[in-house]
């Protein structure tokens, strides 16, 4: 992984602290947020926290990493819909792969997820485990 | 239409009849469906509200079958069959090339080679092959109008093109 730049640090607010928006109009949650909802033009949102469980939608394994993922596959990677509202799509840990189901209840997490080589810094967000 | 006459006076002679493109969510995350190809679906209606087709009148059709899955999923927004449905239309042969509704007679993404920017043109190309009746082997036996679907980005965009052999 390379070029840690303003890129990454503008991410922090959705990848830290799950911050997202909900639409005045309709009630949807958008993560990440939008400025402009889809369909119906509306420009009104309300800041929300996501809410951090949810329910596994679908699932895939991942047994070719790309680059920067190389050390962690194979592992699973899914969408995930949360509790409040909003999906994301991450990993999912903490569980033998064979044990992922679809309609898994799970948590999300604060990870590391991964870092730019020996002297470069940790690059954090959000996992998934399941729910005990 | 006379130029074209006179260039190619022996092939018979193709037109497009119907186009048309649409865009969904790049991120399936945010697609209300996970199973369905909204742009494809878009793209097509106006495609067939131009060509003045409907979908069954299609005689079959190249489409970007980069997966398995997209096959199926691009058969049902095309409306060739009902939601849910294409996988067991194909499994029974009817986008086989003696089915009803031939579909990828060139061998599609998966069998003939997906070079993504000219993976469209050789969904053009297929269709006029066989709606001049010069795709030998793999000839369609009704081949009088077909249809092109392609995308990128998961179906975040999707391009629909329908001919008919004049």
């Amino acid at each position: 992984m390379s070029g840690i730049t303003a890129r990454y640090w503008r991410e922090i607010p959705r990848r830290y602290r799950g911050e997202a928006v909900k639409s005045v109009k309709t009630g949807k949650v958008y993560f990440p947020s939008r400025l402009v909802e889809p369909g119906n033009g509306n420009r009104k949102f309300k800041p929300v926290k996501l809410e951090y469980s949810g329910e596994l939608l679908t699932f895939t394994i991942i047994r070719i990493a790309p680059r920067g993922f190389e050390k962690q596959g194979p592992y699973a990677l899914g969408i995930i819909e949360l509790d409040g509202g909003g999906r994301i799509t991450t990993q999912i840990v903490d569980v033998p792969l064979e044990e992922v189901k679809i309609g898994m209840r799970v948590r999300v997490e604060f990870r590391k997820i991964s870092d730019d080589g020996d002297e470069g810094i940790h690059l954090y967000g959000y996992k998934v485990v399941p729910e005990r | 239409m006379e130029v074209a006459k006179k260039k190619f006076k022996n092939h018979p002679l193709v037109a497009v009849i119907g186009t048309g493109a649409a865009t969904d969510t790049i991120a399936l995350h945010d697609r209300e469906d996970l199973t369905w190809l909204r742009s494809t679906e878009v793209a097509a209606k106006q495609a067939c509200r131009m060509a003045n087709v409907e979908p069954g009148q299609v005689d079959f059709a190249e489409v970007h079958d980069c997966f398995t899955i997209a096959e199926i999923c691009v058969t049902e927004a095309l409306g060739f069959f009902p939601a849910g449905k294409g996988g067991e239309a194909e499994a029974a042969g009817e986008t086989a090339l003696k089915g009803k509704k031939p579909v990828n007679t060139s061998g599609g993404l998966k069998s003939k080679g997906h070079p993504v920017g000219a993976t469209g043109i050789a969904q053009i190309l297929e269709l006029v092959l066989q709606l001049r009746g010069e795709a030998g082997e793999r000839q369609a036996s009704k081949a009088r109008i077909g249809l092109a679907q392609n995308m990128g980005g998961s179906g975040g965009s999707a391009v629909v093109h329908i001919l008919k052999a004049l």
